[in-house]
């Protein structure tokens, strides 16, 4: 009787503050809306999401990358502000290195060419978007600079015959700032460097000399990579097969991307410079290409498309 | 028998209690990235309701990403705005520390801004070391050229005249 007793006053407590609970959420989301069940379920979902791995993918592709400029992304010691300023600093040098080509039209159309791959492609937001450029320069080239800078040179929208071939350029460099392959191209020893550099409390102080120091390093390895040592065959294969399923996304004919390496291919016969000394394997990229793009049969060019791009790039793409 | 069932009771009480305290702070999102626009739907050329800006805090509606990439925001600096916007432009805001014009910074943010002051003074650093003053001032001028914004307007228009169809070939 007793425990009988005793056992009714448990419940009896846990049954009024449960009520308690209630009356204070519902206070509490009035006008807010989502009450006590509704926030109890929240919780289970964020729990799930946590659970199911969303933790670290915050920062878009931080998870992708491994070692130390994995370690810097997840720890929030290199933001997309710091990619961006890095990009600024090899974009400035590639810039020098090889002039920007002034024609209004060519700008215009690379850009929609470029923002419609970005649009289909899930890529990531960038920390002040996408801009698309033409360098004035006969090598056969194109770049993808960190914070999203991408140039191509006249040399390759000459190599180009159509637009689905110059979106599969475009889309390729896409995948590298997508997946951040430039941060992969510097040294491990600056990212140690740059935790060293955040840790110390001069770093912290207006001058930031230390990390200003680190900055200017990486952006010295991103410029090396880009124009001299190039990227490893593996990030090449791993942008090839992204811009496969980038232009399938947006609707281009995938196959454009065999069509502009095996060009690349026989352009790299005759000329070793700019494209054929940060791009030597083209012959294992178009096979991996193939695969990608499998037995399907081409579709034939568009009558449109081929106009405006004949249209928009007649300067860029003329001799001298 | 009796300490267990209290000590359960206590458990489950306090477990709920945490739950809605949680529940009452929901995950609240900064914008990390310059501006990027609020979409009624989480898909390709959907369209712009709005636009949110670096700082920004916004509360992610559901939680729960129900489509990859994407994350449904609640936007109510200016005006209240609830869509869809890439989950690569935010990032999650920790402690928060109110700032007067509205934004907030969490601490983690203040860090990684600390580290963006130095990284931006490693472009300083570059630009001078190696004269690239002239070059910088095309980039700059790049940025702000109206013909490398594209909106999705433009995209849509782009894609009919080139007969590019959404969801491939």
């Amino acid at each position: 009787m007793r425990t009988i007793s005793k056992r009714t006053i448990s419940n009896g407590l846990f049954a009024a503050t449960l009520a308690v609970i209630v009356v204070i959420n519902g206070c509490k989301s009035e006008g807010g809306g989502g009450g006590f069940l509704d926030n109890v379920g929240k919780v289970a979902g964020n729990i799930g999401n946590t659970i199911g791995g969303e933790v670290g993918t915050w920062f878009g592709v931080a998870e992708r990358l491994s070692g130390p400029a994995g370690k810097a992304l997840e720890g929030g010691q290199f933001n997309d502000n710091d990619e961006y300023h890095l990009g600024r600093a090899a974009a400035s040098q590639i810039i020098q290195q090889y002039g920007l080509f002034k024609d209004d039209q060519a700008t215009a159309y690379l850009n929609l060419v470029g923002h419609t791959l970005v649009e289909f492609s899930n890529a990531r937001a960038t920390y002040a978007g996408y801009h698309f450029a033409v360098l004035n320069s006969d090598e056969v080239n194109a770049f993808a600079c960190p914070g999203a800078y991408i140039f191509v040179t006249r040399g390759m929208l000459r190599l180009c015959a159509s637009e689905d071939e110059l979106a599969a350029v475009l889309a390729h460099e896409i995948a590298h700032i997508d997946k951040r392959h430039a941060l992969q191209s510097i040294e491990s020893k600056r990212w140690n460097d740059l935790l060293v550099a955040v840790g110390q409390e001069g770093a912290r102080q207006a001058n930031a000399g230390p990390l200003a120091d680190v900055g200017a390093d990486m952006a010295g390895d991103v410029h090396k990579t880009l124009t001299t040592s190039g990227y490893s065959q593996k990030l090449e294969t791993e942008a090839d097969k992204e811009s496969v399923r980038i232009l399938r996304a947006a609707g281009y004919e995938p196959s454009a991307m065999v069509n502009v390496l095996t060009k690349m291919d026989q352009e790299l016969k005759t000329n070793t410079g700019g494209f054929g000394k940060t791009h030597p394997h083209t012959r294992d990229r178009i096979d991996v290409v193939k695969r990608e793009v499998g037995n399907t049969i081409p579709k034939p060019l568009v009558r449109e498309r081929q106009a405006r791009f004949d249209r928009a790039l007649a300067l860029s793409r003329s001799k001298g | 028998m009796k300490h267990r069932r209290l000590l359960c009771t206590a458990a489950i009480v306090a477990g709920l209690i945490a739950a809605t305290g949680l529940a009452d702070n929901p995950s609240q999102l900064q914008i990390q990235v310059r501006k990027t626009q609020v979409r009624s739907a989480p898909e390709p050329l959907g369209t712009v309701i709005g636009e949110v800006e670096l700082g920004e805090k916004v509360r992610d509606v559901d939680g729960k990403p129900k489509t990859e990439g994407w994350v449904m925001i609640e936007s109510m600096l200016r005006t209240k705005v609830v869509g869809w916007i890439r989950r690569s432009a935010v990032s999650p805001t920790k402690v928060d520390i109110a700032a007067a014009d509205g934004r907030a910074k969490s601490v983690s943010a203040l860090e990684a801004q600390m580290a963006g002051e130095g990284i931006a003074s490693g472009e300083r650093k570059y630009v001078n070391t190696n004269n690239l003053h002239g070059a910088q001032a095309q980039l700059d001028q790049l940025e702000k050229n109206p013909l490398t914004k594209v909106s999705v307007q433009d995209i849509r228009s782009f894609v009919n005249e080139g007969r590019l169809s959404q969801g491939g070939n």
